[in-house]
């Protein structure tokens, strides 16, 4: 039985130029969602995350952005050229990490929401559009939705206005929705209510989802395989059950470890040293100058995935994984 | 919504009561000027009494604050603004004559200005860094740096002279029973007779053009980076993935913020403009108000100075306000902020 | 320590420095902005030495000589009464740049000083009676002021000059007063004052440098806007009187020579258009490079 892929992404590299030359951010990424299914998406800032999303959703500025792929397919669907962009637009949706700038600041949410609805469901009639509208801001518990509609985005709190994203990219019922740090930006009091509300709308509603936090809790609780990234490459992926019990790359380690428990068991570790430069990146391990199991192999050799299940579903790409910890 | 309004009105008369002050430094620093102006303006051939009643109705023998208290006063009662010493005629007559004829270029060019600059400045930032893009900066960036005075020869010189498809100069003669506004264009329009209002509109074209051409070289160069910034915007990028169609995005999501800060810009180019009319009224011997502002200018004619100075004020008082009120339409968050 | 730190500012400073030089040395056309003001102020200090015919510049008269075409001798031709339209477009351009000069050395401390002070003491009545001052000098469009007061105070470039001067500095009143107030609620301005650091310290090291950059992209800017606003004001008669050549009134003497005699017009044309392209041009680049800032 063939799998049927939401999102499937082959081989996609995104350089930056810049004045100081060129950032090789994202060397080459294979990353695929299954129908239905949840992924996570999991590294520290700059590590090229918002690079991947916002170039699947094709809105990454051009140049200084320099995309390409093998493939990246929507249902089996390549997302180049005309018609592969409607169908993009027809199924992917993204929430953005701060609602504060993604709402426009000029125009009333029922006109953004409107203008959504009219390229979606074009020729209906403007009543038919406002139930469409207030259905929408309810189903993401939104109190008062009709006076919500008429608000410009400054009148909203912070958490209404990612509600308010959220329907948007919701009302025009995709099959893929991104969420880019969608709490990020939020009090920790609203964190817990947006994130519940995702995971209710995305399993209600059988969507595939892409969620990027830094909130490890969130991804642990809302998905069900999880990738983790370091400068621009998939270090480990796996079932987010496996990969959160039993890292397996040392980032991946570090990461988890760092992650600040409510235990009190005080203040986490993190991580010494920072990510290496887009420019000029040597050769070897990318996480070699940061790494506690760093051999001379790792200076030298670029590591790839590695099967750690037979079927292929767990992947970790490190020269010494097989290391015990008591080893070092 | 309404406070917002009283904030307008209130900036509108600080406006003018600044102008009542600088009528009262003008008025005082003519009369330091030596000799008699009547006298001096009127020639020795004029009988002394004549001069003598002249001066008294001219409030030039009183103390300056009083003769600048009766200006007020007779101003606000009857709407006389004093006696021009170059034209004899009370100066709200003369302005009524002149007026007119330079505010029909001015909103004409005003209107060219905005509507050329939205349209090369977008296009510019939506093409940006095409060919297109590098055409249309390189001839802003001349325009900017180009004096009207030369736009307006340059013009002359190619439509007038060598091509011959517009006049020279000057304004065909309205009829007397035309005159309703005393804007050319609308009451020839508005009496019928298209024959001169297509006369009237060719000896407009010109003028209007060379003094809008620097306007929109500068407007459209800085709609161009506003527009770029807000394609940058994280909002534009929401509703691009979200599915808004290419057209709405660019007509509504990215057209009403980024022409905020155009619009400010745009105020300000609409005063150039105002001043600008010296220099194309003079080179296509227009006989419009800035003709004759330089006339009182040159003659140091006090009411006429004082007059044109005022009606300068209040013209960009009221662009300025209307500008404030077009912000404001435009940017909820100042509108909203001025309610509170 | 404190000697550590402060060697660490000074090498962060020098390093930005370097970086912004090399910023606006990389894009060309700042450069060439830069090149056309070099140019511009050799000839303001040397015109007379630079020119072909000095003497030009005066009320000489070469009856043998008028109107002739560009040639090798004259560069631009000559005009009605036999002079070198070249030197004397140079000399007038000589007076354009003084003008500009004296307009900006005027109105931009003046201006600026102002507006230090309205933005420091915001919303008190200080804040207001200076801002009611400015607005007053910007009620009525430059040109018109300028045209009024060097009408009524006679003629010559220095008064020209004072007379634009009287409305632009306004400009930059109104630009300090923005850029400071912006600063002033910064946390560092904050900190200093609660700190109790004199008030003309806090204004001149932690709000003035932190302003600079808009400032001085102005600068550059305005020297290209006064010599069209100087230029305009020629045009019309105003200002520099003949036989003291001037731009503008070299391009309205030219029209009635135009097209047989098109150099006289055009080419005092093309200088200030240059000119202004240059200003321009070199505003730009400043204004790119300095709101570079350190990673």
């Amino acid at each position: 039985m063939a799998e049927k892929f939401a999102l499937q992404i082959t081989n996609l590299s995104v350089k930056y130029k810049v004045y100081e030359g060129t950032l090789q951010v994202i060397p080459g990424l294979d990353l695929f969602v299954r129908e239905g299914e949840r992924v996570g998406l999991i590294g520290e800032t700059g590590c090229g995350k918002s690079s991947i999303l916002k170039a699947v959703a094709s809105v990454l500025p051009v140049p200084p952005a320099i995309v390409s792929s093998d493939a990246i397919e929507v249902f089996g669907n390549p997302i180049g050229g005309r018609v592969g962009l409607s169908i993009l637009r027809k199924n992917v949706s993204m929430v953005f990490q701060d609602p504060s700038t993604s709402l426009n600041p000029t125009l009333k949410i029922s006109t953004q929401m409107m203008d959504v609805l009219k390229a979606r469901f074009p020729g209906k009639r403007k009543s038919e559009y406002r139930k469409m509208m207030r259905d929408g801001l309810e189903a993401v518990s939104m109190p008062a939705p009709e006076r919500v509609l008429g608000s410009y985005p400054i009148q909203l709190s912070g958490g209404m206005r990612q509600r308010v994203c959220i329907a948007m990219a919701l009302i025009k019922d995709p099959v893929l929705i991104i969420a880019d740090e969608p709490t990020t930006a939020l009090d920790v009091t609203i964190e817990e209510q947006i994130l519940d509300l995702l995971d209710y709308l995305v399993r209600e509603k059988n969507k595939s989802l892409i969620l990027v936090s830094h909130a490890l809790g969130a991804v642990r609780k809302l998905t069900d395989r999880v990738y983790v990234m370091y400068a621009g490459n998939i270090v480990e992926f796996g079932n987010t059950a496996d990969i959160f019990s039993n890292p397996k790359h040392p980032y991946t380690i570090g990461l988890i470890a760092a992650s600040p428990k409510l235990t009190g068991e005080g203040l986490a570790d993190g991580i010494a040293g920072d990510i290496i430069s887009y420019i000029n990146v040597p050769d070897g391990c990318r996480f070699a100058n940061r790494c506690p199991r760093v051999s001379e192999k790792c200076q030298t050799s670029t590591p790839v995935l590695e099967n750690l299940s037979p079927d292929g579903s767990w992947q970790v790409s490190c020269h010494n994984h097989n290391i015990e910890e008591a080893a070092l | 919504m309404t406070k917002g309004y009283v904030i307008v009105l209130k900036k509108f008369f600080i406006a003018i009561a600044i102008l009542l002050v600088l009528s009262f430094i003008i008025l005082g620093y003519i009369r330091l000027i030596p000799g008699c102006p009547v006298r001096l303006s009127l020639g020795p051939g004029i009988p002394e009494d004549t001069v003598i009643r002249l001066r008294s109705e001219m409030f030039l023998d009183e103390p300056l604050p009083v003769q600048w208290f009766y200006w007020i006063v007779n101003m606000l009662t009857t709407g006389n603004m004093g006696t021009s010493l170059h034209s004899l005629r009370d100066v709200s007559v003369d302005i009524a004559i002149f007026l007119p004829r330079s505010l029909e270029l001015v909103i004409m060019a005003a209107i060219v200005m905005l509507v050329f600059s939205v349209m090369i400045g977008t296009f510019s930032a939506l093409f940006k860094n095409t060919w297109l893009d590098n055409v249309l900066r390189i001839l802003a960036y001349l325009g900017a740096v180009i004096p009207s005075f030369v736009f307006g020869i340059l013009f002359l010189l190619v439509f007038g002279v060598s091509l011959r498809w517009f006049p020279i100069g000057g304004l065909p003669t309205i009829p007397v029973e035309y005159t309703l506004t005393g804007m050319p264009l609308f009451d020839s329009i508005v009496a019928g007779d298209f024959a001169l209002a297509g006369n009237v509109f060719r000896s407009q074209i010109l003028p209007v053009l060379s003094v809008s051409v620097g306007g929109i070289a500068y407007t459209s160069r800085l709609h161009r980076s506003s527009v770029i910034e807000i394609l940058n915007a994280d909002y534009i990028a929401f509703a691009r993935v979200a599915g808004v169609s290419r057209k709405t995005l660019i007509l509504k999501h990215l057209m009403k913020p980024s022409f905020i800060p155009t619009l400010t810009i745009y105020g300000l180019q609409v005063a150039f403009l105002l001043a600008n009319m010296f220099l194309v009224e003079s080179i296509f011997r227009f006989p419009g108000f800035a003709f004759y502002a330089f006339s009182v200018i040159q003659v140091k004619d006090s009411y006429g100075i004082v007059g044109v100075t005022l009606v300068f004020g209040i013209i960009l008082a009221i662009v300025n306000a209307l500008v404030d009120i077009g912000v404001a339409g435009l940017d909820p968050r100042i509108r909203l902020k001025a309610s509170e | 320590m404190n000697h550590e730190i402060a060697s660490k500012k000074i090498n962060a400073r020098s390093e930005l420095f370097r970086r912004r030089c090399y910023k606006f040395s990389r894009n060309p056309l700042s450069m060439f902005g830069l090149v056309i003001v070099a140019v511009c102020m050799l000839f303001v200090l040397f015109a007379q030495y630079l020119v072909p015919f000095p003497d030009d510049a005066q009320l000489t008269t070469h009856m043998t000589k008028t109107f002739q075409a560009p040639s090798l001798e004259h560069i631009a031709g000559t005009d009605e009464f036999g002079r070198d339209v070249f030197s004397r477009a140079m000399i007038g351009l000589r007076y354009s740049l003084l003008t500009s000069i004296i307009v900006l050395g005027l109105s931009v401390p003046f201006g600026v000083f102002l507006g230090l002070i309205a933005g420091y003491y915001r919303n008190t009545w200080i804040d207001s009676v200076i801002t009611r001052f400015t607005e007053m000098f910007m009620a009525i469009p430059t040109l018109v002021t300028a045209m009024v007061i060097s009408a009524l105070a006679g003629g010559g470039w220095f008064v020209g000059a004072v007379a634009i001067a009287v409305s632009w500095w306004a400009w930059f009143c109104r630009l300090t007063y923005t850029s400071a107030i912006s600063v002033s609620n910064e946390l560092f301005v904050v900190y200093a004052e609660l700190s109790g650091v004199k008030v003309i310290r806090v204004i001149l090291q932690d709000i003035l440098p932190n302003i600079s950059a808009p400032i001085i992209t102005k600068i550059s800017l305005d020297m290209g806007s006064v010599i069209i606003i100087a230029a305009s004001l020629n045009f019309i008669g105003l200002g520099v009187q003949p036989p003291t050549p001037s731009l503008g009134a070299m391009v309205a003497t030219g029209i009635s020579y135009l097209p047989q005699q098109w150099w006289m017009c055009t080419f005092p044309a093309i200088i200030i258009m240059l000119v202004v392209l240059g200003f321009n041009l070199l505003g730009d680049g400043l204004g790119d490079a300095l709101t570079l800032e350190v990673k």
